[in-house]
């Protein structure tokens, strides 16, 4: 089935189209989303949203662009809002746990840690690094990094989902790069990992 | 080439960026420097977290769980109208009010000019008997 006839398909409420849709594209969908929110159960969740999303306004595509470039945009749409929320609920948590004194989360956190074997705790310790360095990034240079190393897309694929000129896209990933190097060689120094 | 300079390119260095003549200078200054040869291999760890995270298995139940979270979404919502046919309900609609509105109109007459009904006199109290008389009349 290709594209035309799979949109063609949703637009009729065929089941089956859809059903295909899903199959053929949620590892790209999962895997966009898992690049901005770093836990697996939450892009899960997200990508089932975009394919809800893309369900009920099938109407809106226009057919300018590639369905797989539609997918991305609404991924990574749906990652950044829900970075952005996630961001104020923890700012609310941490206030929270500064009057409670803080014990709640860090014990919780000690009390994970003692079963792991150290290796773990190391591998996970580096995985947060990375993940805390990223998030850090403006949100642009962030969809970009993203795109272009968790999607393995070309420059040019970037443009066209982030609607950007190629020598603006070439910019934000140049940019990402060094600031998380920067951030990276700041954690160097203070041998946190 | 100091470590200044290095620490600047090295990502660009893990990822054959740089032309030949810089990707060899900088391989030579790692060669020699250990501060830069143990970042660079602490950069190389962290970016390779990026390639084991990518293509994560997806659950064998993702579609379960979607079609469940689909059944839910419009299970009490009006059934799922396909744009051409909520097009073509609104066209007909349209054209059958137009058509009721052009058979009302012409079947609909004006009264009779002589009809009994046009026919009713108005009567004027105060031509019938003056309010002078009226007063006259109650002493």
């Amino acid at each position: 089935m290709d594209e035309s006839e799979l949109i063609k398909g949703i637009q009729m409420a065929d089941r089956q189209a859809f059903r295909t849709l899903v199959e053929y594209y949620q590892k790209m969908v999962v895997n966009t989303c898992l690049g901005i929110v770093h836990n697996q159960p939450d892009a899960e969740d997200l990508a089932q949203e975009v394919f809800l999303e893309v369900f009920r306004n099938t109407d809106q595509f226009r057919g300018d662009a590639r369905l797989s470039t539609w997918l991305y945009r609404i991924a990574v749409n749906r990652s950044l809002n829900f970075m952005r929320a996630n961001r104020r609920k923890r700012f609310w948590q941490s206030l929270e746990e500064t009057f409670s004194g803080g014990r709640n989360h860090s014990r919780e956190i000690s009390e994970n840690r003692n079963d792991q074997p150290d290796n773990e705790i190391k591998d996970q310790q580096r995985r947060d690094m990375l993940h805390k360095a990223i998030d850090n990034l403006p949100e642009r240079q962030r969809t970009a990094f993203t795109l272009n190393k968790y999607e393995d897309l070309s420059y040019q694929q970037v443009a066209e989902i982030m609607e950007l000129s190629l020598a603006s896209v070439e910019s934000l990933i140049h940019r990402a790069k060094k600031n998380l190097q920067d951030q990276l060689y700041e954690c160097y120094k203070k041998k946190c990992i | 080439m100091n470590c200044k300079q290095i620490h600047n390119d090295l990502i660009f260095y893990l990822g054959h960026e740089l032309s030949d003549e810089r990707m060899e200078a900088i391989g030579r200054h790692i060669d020699t420097c250990a501060d830069c040869r143990q970042f660079a291999e602490m950069m190389k760890q962290q970016l390779q977290l990026i390639d084991d995270e990518k293509r994560p298995e997806v659950s064998p139940y993702f579609y379960t769980r979607l079609s469940a979270r689909f059944d839910e979404n419009y299970k009490s919502a009006p059934a799922f109208i396909p744009v051409w046919m909520q097009t073509a309900a609104f066209t007909i609609l349209l054209a059958a009010s137009i058509a009721g509105g052009i058979y009302v109109g012409t079947h609909t007459s004006a009264p009779a000019a002589n009809s009994a009904e046009n026919n009713l006199l108005l009567m004027n109290d105060f031509e019938a008997e003056p309010i002078e008389t009226f007063l006259l009349n109650q002493q």
